[in-house]
């Protein structure tokens, strides 16, 4: 069965995601569609979350820790990027 | 190790790694735009957070901190969308601060150029009030109102800076401030510019005083008037001097003709007379006579001969020599005429040669080249020694038909050379025997020689002979095709 508190993160992403599409659109930042891939990534383990409380909980919640674990390279990827081109306009004149 | 555990050590080893990254990253600004950096730090610390808290917990060493777990989570979304809106925001304040810092550049760009130019610039609307305006333009504005406020009267037309707004693009308009003695010229151009949503046209106004170039522009313009009249009194002088010249010149060829023609009466009657004396038709003559008259009678001669060239000279010179072109097979024709003169040659014991290779045909005036070439042949024979020759050729090049005489004679020197084509100008000659000429033949060649269109030229070395050539240009040989 499902836990409130993984009701409410479900609800944030529902919610809170459109809302960040648009405003994503606008933003200009190294690596950025890798940190989407993550966010993506993260809300994605959310609903493998919830889905294991139903059916095959052992898949899902492979899929949930799976799905936390490329979060995590992606936001790994997209912030050594942006920490490299930062430091490259840094020490630009 | 379960593959759970596996799994979530490599998202707690990304994590940590994705934190570090995120420590490394340098902010050049301050405020919203560095907050980025903890933003990001935040969201990636929360999650590896959950990732050691699943390592411990799956791992079995312990499960203290999974009742903390839920919180993280439930902070990432909107931490998440908070960065975004952080991001959004300083991006935007740095347009804005961008524009703003290139806006107040270019005021301050167009500020100086305004104050630096020499001319008035000014913005006005179509009401006439001036939002904007350089020294130069207060000083001319100032001048203006002054001439429309009646001080200065006899004011030329006056700027009407409304009508001028209301009229842009104006270009070219000039206006004079203040009487005749004192006045002011200001040239008027102006360019609209956008209403910037409001009904009232604006424009660009550029004020110029242009007194001094319009000063200087009629005193130019006196200038030239007075110019024009200078030459059109100079013109009138010189065409009155060139007809008392051609009257002149006019009179001195009728004087030459008829003086001439009175030499020539009675000099035909002492050459007639002294040969029938030498003839002993009215008597006998002693030796002493018959060698006195030979004189009389070579002296006449001579005379006659000069009375002639200066005839032919005169008749050149006034322009009145008629040119009749015919078709002439230039070689053959030449060598004609020089077996005509072998016995002037034979006389003197000069050999005269023809050489024509070429058989060229040209227009041309048969007398007047016949002529030409006589006078040089003759020429050349008197002043070449016994033995010596003379030869004359007729060569067809591509520049040029040449027909040349050249001679072994005393030569010419080269200071002489341009002299000797002038009338009455002989080289001279310590030979008595040699016989003398009138100082007129080589200024008659030349004359026939330009008359006809041709070219004379002359080298020599003294001592060495010289050679005459004509040059007869190829637009004179004659089309048989």
């Amino acid at each position: 069965m499902y836990q409130e508190s993984e009701i409410v993160d479900l609800l944030m992403v529902l919610f809170l995601t459109p809302i960040m599409a648009v405003s994503v659109r606008a933003i200009h930042v190294v690596g950025k569609r890798r940190f989407i891939a993550g966010y993506l990534a993260i809300a994605s383990g959310y609903v493998f979350t919830i889905a294991e409380g139903y059916v095959a909980p052992v898949l899902f919640n492979t899929l949930e820790h799976l799905a936390y674990a490329v979060g995590g390279v992606c936001f790994l990827a997209g912030l050594v990027a942006l920490a490299h081109a930062s430091r490259v306009r840094a020490e630009s004149p | 190790m379960s593959l759970v555990t596996a799994i979530d050590l490599v998202a707690a080893l990304a994590f940590l790694g994705a934190f570090v990254a995120a420590l490394a990253i340098r902010s050049r600004t301050r405020g919203v735009g560095a907050s980025l950096k903890y933003l990001l730090m935040a969201g990636v610390g929360l999650y590896l957070f959950v990732s050691v808290s699943n390592v411990l917990e799956h791992a079995g060493i312990t499960s203290a901190l999974d009742a903390y777990e839920d919180f993280a989570e439930v902070l990432f979304v909107p931490l998440v969308a908070y960065s975004l809106y952080a991001r959004s925001t300083s991006e935007q304040l740095l347009a804005a601060e961008t524009a703003e810092r290139c806006a107040r550049n270019e005021h301050s760009l167009l500020t100086s150029v305004v104050e630096a130019t020499p001319a008035g610039i000014l913005v006005a609307n179509e009401d006439g009030d001036v939002s904007l305006a350089n020294d130069e333009a207060r000083r001319i504005v100032g001048l203006l109102r002054q001439a429309m406020g009646g001080e200065s009267p006899g004011a030329g037309a006056v700027l009407e800076l409304a009508a001028i707004v209301r009229s842009a693009p104006v270009s070219g308009l000039l206006v004079s401030i203040g009487d005749e003695a004192a006045r002011t010229w200001i040239s008027v151009r102006a360019m609209p510019l956008g209403t910037e949503g409001t009904d009232i046209a604006r424009a660009v106004v550029v004020l110029e005083d242009v007194t001094d170039r319009v000063l200087t522009e009629r005193e130019l313009e006196g200038y030239r008037l007075d110019l024009e009249q200078l030459v059109d009194r100079r013109t009138g002088e010189l065409l009155e001097v060139n007809r008392e010249l051609e009257e002149a010149n006019q009179a001195r060829q009728r004087f030459l003709a008829n003086v001439s023609h009175e030499l020539r009466t009675p000099l035909n009657s002492i050459i007639g007379f002294t040969d029938l004396l030498l003839r002993e038709l009215p008597g006998p003559v002693t030796y002493e006579q018959r060698i006195q008259l030979g004189m009389v009678k070579e002296s006449s001669a001579q005379l006659l001969g000069l009375v002639d060239d200066v005839l032919e000279l005169a008749r050149v010179e006034s322009g009145h020599g008629v040119v009749t072109l015919s078709e002439v097979e230039l070689g053959a024709r030449i060598c004609a005429l020089i077996a005509s003169m072998s016995a002037l040659a034979e006389v003197r014991s000069v050999r005269l040669a023809c050489d024509h290779p070429d058989d060229v045909v040209v227009m041309t005036d048969t007398d007047k080249l016949g002529q030409i070439v006589r006078n040089l042949v003759s020429n050349a024979i008197k002043f070449t020694d016994r033995d010596g020759s003379v030869t004359v050729s007729v060569v067809a090049r591509a520049d040029a038909v040449v027909i040349a005489v050249a001679d072994t004679g005393i030569g010419i020197a080269p200071e002489d050379q341009e002299r000797i084509f002038e009338a009455f100008q002989q080289v001279d000659s310590t030979d008595r025997a040699r016989p003398q000429g009138t100082g007129l033949g080589l200024a008659i060649c030349r004359e026939l020689s330009e008359l006809l269109g041709y070219r004379m030229t002359v080298e020599s070395t003294p001592g060495e002979g010289s050679t005459f050539t004509l040059l007869i240009p190829p637009a004179a040989l004659a089309d048989r095709a």
